[in-house]
């Protein structure tokens, strides 16, 4: 309504003009030559060529697309707005060619584009459902897409041939830009069409034989009638995924050489096309990605069968719906193994239970269309990919998420991270253990030790089998974990050691200097031997009852109470606590924690590590000992000292403890200072630091 | 054909929604002929503003649903920060798998096969209950919701009621 008004007022402006200037003017060259130079004419007259314009565009959309839906409109509004907007600023590079030809040119330009969005629109509303008109669908389709392909050739063909004729760069260089990307554009929707096309004529087939087979069965044969009422399931184009990643890799490879090439010409004769940077820099990231993504998508689509084994009765049992289809998965017989199959082989092999490196279960099928997209498990998430690959069962390992510190400086490629902050901060990367067996209590407090805020994610994904072969490994298991986490402990604990010598160095030159503003004497160095792998060979060796002949001389130890060595070191004597005040600080800080003493410990001075194995973490930092002859470590579970080598400590308690730190106060005197500071109760990192005598000497 | 997969497993979900409808949530295809357009019905969850109030909302999937997500659009007007102004639902299972461009949601929050327009409509309940105002639709509402909860509050509460039509 609104529409017709606007189209009425403006044929009848167009029609009181030109009538004007033939009335007023006495002939017909004087009146043309008046329209031509009045500025109120030729807008009412572009106004009308524009409006005349949309009307026949109109007509054309009516004729070869129908009614628009909604959805459509919408989206060409918003393509129409960006595309506009884009010209716009080109435009800018040849403001002095805008005119009235520009206007033309900009105008088929709009339209075609316009045109080919509805095409491409149209490809894919039949790849969603089947038309319902499907003869004059296709007509019309087709004959758009003949229609787009044709138009941008040609007019791509005209700005080329002018700009060469011309030989200079002028806007018409935009225009063949512009139309040769149309051009690509819109042989690209129609190549995607002609899949579509194809694919649906693989599936008539396809439902043509089933039905015929239908029909010729030997036993129970349908009738024609039942034949074509029943469903039949088609497997569809399998390929088709795959050529249309290959079509989009084609058509952004053009787009991508006509935008460099665009972008040089642009550079060469008008300086730095600023606009198109953008464009340029997306094209070529969204090639790259394209690129990256089909590499992995083949990598994770090549030899499906072999890379990833079927899925056995009993997992299927397990796990026995897929759930991309949610449809029922069965164990897949081999049809050279089963000759009654055979006949039914496509539908089976696409049907055919699939085993992801997770664990996951998942139709053949499914999963190759999943993998199209994205190469993780759509469960659980884990790559498809990578070394995990490889491993047997990579759903059991621990993944090392080392998240770093922000301003760290120089992080080690792998393993734990060490950052020092001025003289006193010091933070170690978290681990984050990814396990879905059994919490991992050793790895959970090697977590905590390592870390401070470590985050421990353990998710159950399947239900744990309680017999004793499964407990066994998963026994062994815990056992490789462990030695694993305690190596990379010791590894820590020696970067620990080496950056304290660094630290107390540097404190010391400072000193030294006399460097002013310096908060004081910074934590010394003590030389501190990590204990942690002695510790651990320690709770494989036999527990020392009470009253046993092998405890060490002149030890007693209360009735109920076992003794773990945990260390001996030949050869070296132990010096007592008289040695100095600095060292009697560490003893004590060594029985920091609130388990019970021993009163083995206040009668012969023995360093005792008290408190059974959840002080394995705890040994690196707190028990470290300097001169030590012996470590003994007490399992003092109340008569159930085998039970503390055994058991684990409770991984959550112990994960979660924040981050301790005993900062050591520089104007601390050194008798002050050797005072032990007493950490965490058992949980969390404690690192104590002191103040020393030397320290405060220096 | 290319659909079957995505209407089969539509049609999958649509009889366990019906057959065991969750708690104020309700579901189904608008029509017969077109599977990938669904109206669902989605009760304000008890013991917030907006108790008491049914939010009709539009699911339109993709060709290769469960393999991307679908859009939810709220059909009615809808005063929260994770809906935009024009009732499209924002939130993290209906975005597309993928790396996040701005990477601010998490790989695993975003969408997978394993979701469903079940645990979709939860997620989406549950959103009305606990707005998340850290990358919000409708900054208004954000605002507001951050700022004044008391006024946010009232204010659902009342159109909640125009809603049914009582106001």
């Amino acid at each position: 309504m609104r529409f017709g008004l606007y189209a009425g007022v403006s044929s009848a402006l167009a029609a009181a003009a030109i009538a004007r200037a033939c009335l007023e003017r006495p002939n017909f060259y004087s009146s043309s030559v008046y329209i031509a130079q009045s500025n109120a004419c030729l807008f009412i007259l572009t106004n009308l060529a524009l409006l005349s314009t949309y009307s026949i565009m109109l007509g054309l959309q009516k004729a070869f697309y129908g009614p628009l839906r909604p959805v459509e409109i919408e989206q060409l509004w918003e393509k129409a707005w960006f595309a506009l907007t884009e010209t716009a600023l080109a435009m800018t590079i040849f403001r002095d060619e805008v005119g009235g030809w520009f206007l033309f040119m900009f105008t088929f330009l709009l339209i075609s584009k316009v045109w080919n969005w509805l095409a491409e629109g149209r490809v894919e509303i039949l790849e969603q459902q089947p038309p319902a008109n499907p003869r004059l669908f296709h007509t019309r389709l087709s004959a758009a897409l003949c229609l787009s392909v044709l138009f941008s050739v040609y007019m791509l063909r005209f700005c080329a041939s002018s700009v060469l004729q011309q030989a200079r760069p002028n806007m018409m260089v935009m225009f063949a830009f512009e139309f040769a990307v149309l051009t690509i554009l819109s042989l690209s929707t129609t190549a995607r069409y002609a899949l579509s096309l194809y694919e649906t004529a693989v599936i008539n087939r396809q439902i043509t034989h089933g039905r015929e087979q239908l029909r010729n069965r030997t036993e129970n044969p349908l009738s024609e009638e039942e034949a074509n009422a029943t469903d039949i399931d088609a497997a569809g184009w399998e390929e088709k995924g795959q050529w249309v990643f290959y079509l989009d890799i084609a058509t952004d490879f053009f787009k991508l050489v006509l935008y460099l090439t665009f972008f040089c010409v642009l550079c060469m004769f008008y300086g730095m096309p600023i606009h198109i940077i953008r464009d340029v820099a997306l094209t070529i990231r969204s090639f790259y990605k394209r690129i990256r993504d089909f590499v992995q998508y083949k990598q994770a689509t090549r030899d499906m069968n072999a890379r990833y084994p079927d899925a056995t009765a009993e997992e299927i049992v397990r796990e026995d719906v897929c759930i991309i289809c949610r449809e029922n998965m069965t164990v897949w017989q081999n049809p050279t193994e089963d000759g009654a199959t055979g006949e039914r082989w496509p539908v089976d092999e696409r049907q055919r239970a699939k085993k992801l490196p997770c664990g996951h279960l998942l139709h053949f099928a499914c999963l190759r269309s999943w993998l199209e997209r994205q190469q993780i498990c759509p469960t659980c998430r884990t790559p498809v990919l990578g070394p995990n690959v490889e491993s047997p069962n990579p759903n059991q390992r621990a993944r090392p998420n080392a998240r770093g510190a922000p301003g760290g400086n120089n992080p080690p490629p792998t393993g734990p991270h060490v950052y020092t902050f001025g003289p006193f901060r010091l933070v170690v990367g978290a681990r984050q253990i990814n396990n879905n067996q059994l919490p991992h209590p050793a790895a959970a407090s090697a977590a905590t030790t390592a870390g401070d805020a470590s985050q421990v994610a353990l998710q159950h994904r399947h239900p744990i089998t309680f017999s004793s072969a499964a407990m066994s490994a998963q026994l062994n298991q815990i056992e490789q974990q462990i030695t694993r986490e305690m190596s990379q402990l010791s590894h820590l604990s020696d970067q620990l050691h080496v950056l304290r010598a660094l630290q107390g160095e540097l404190a010391r030159l400072r000193g030294a200097q006399g460097i002013p503003g310096h908060p004081g004497p910074s934590p010394p160095y003590q030389s501190r031997q990590p204990v942690l792998q002695q510790s651990v060979q320690a709770y494989r060796e036999v527990p020392v009852g009470s009253g046993q002949r092998n405890l060490p001389a002149g030890m007693t130890i209360p009735e109920g109470w076992t003794l773990h060595a945990l260390h001996r070191i030949p050869g070296s004597a132990y010096r007592g606590p008289q040695t100095g005040a600095s060292e009697e600080a560490l003893q004590r800080q060594q029985s920091a924690n609130d388990y019970p003493q021993p009163q083995a410990n206040q009668n012969h001075g023995v360093p005792i590590d008290v408190g059974g194995s959840s002080n394995a973490a705890q040994a690196s930092d707190t028990g470290v000992k300097q001169d030590t002859t012996q470590e003994v470590g007490l399992a003092s579970s109340e008569a159930e000292g085998d039970q503390a080598e055994a058991s684990v400590p409770q991984g959550g308690e112990t994960s979660c403890g924040p981050p301790a730190w005993g900062s050591a106060n520089g104007r601390q005197s050194a008798a002050e200072s050797s005072e032990p500071k007493h950490q965490s109760k058992g949980k969390g990192k404690a690192v104590t630091v002191e103040d020393d005598a030397e320290d405060a000497n220096a | 054909m290319a659909s079957s997969l995505a209407s089969r497993r539509l049609f999958q979900e649509y009889r366990t929604l019906t057959s065991s409808p969750p708690d104020g949530i309700t579901a189904g295809p608008v029509s017969e002929d077109d599977i990938f357009l669904w109206e669902a019905l989605i009760q304000g969850p008890e013991g917030t503003p907006f108790e008491g109030g049914v939010f009709p909302a539009e699911l339109k999937f993709p060709k290769d649903y469960p393999l991307n997500p679908p859009s939810m659009k709220f059909l009615c007007d809808i005063w929260h920060p994770n809906v935009y102004p024009t009732g499209l639902v924002c939130i993290s299972i209906l975005h597309a798998p993928g790396e996040d461009p701005n990477h601010y949601e998490q790989a695993s929050e975003r969408w997978s096969p394993i979701q469903s327009v079940e645990k979709i409509l939860i997620s989406v309940m549950s959103m009305l209950a606990e707005p998340n105002d850290e990358s919000p639709a409708n900054v208004e509402a954000a605002k507001m919701w951050r700022e004044k909860r008391g006024m946010f509050e009232e204010r659902v509460r009342k159109s909640v009621r125009e809603g049914l039509g009582l106001a």
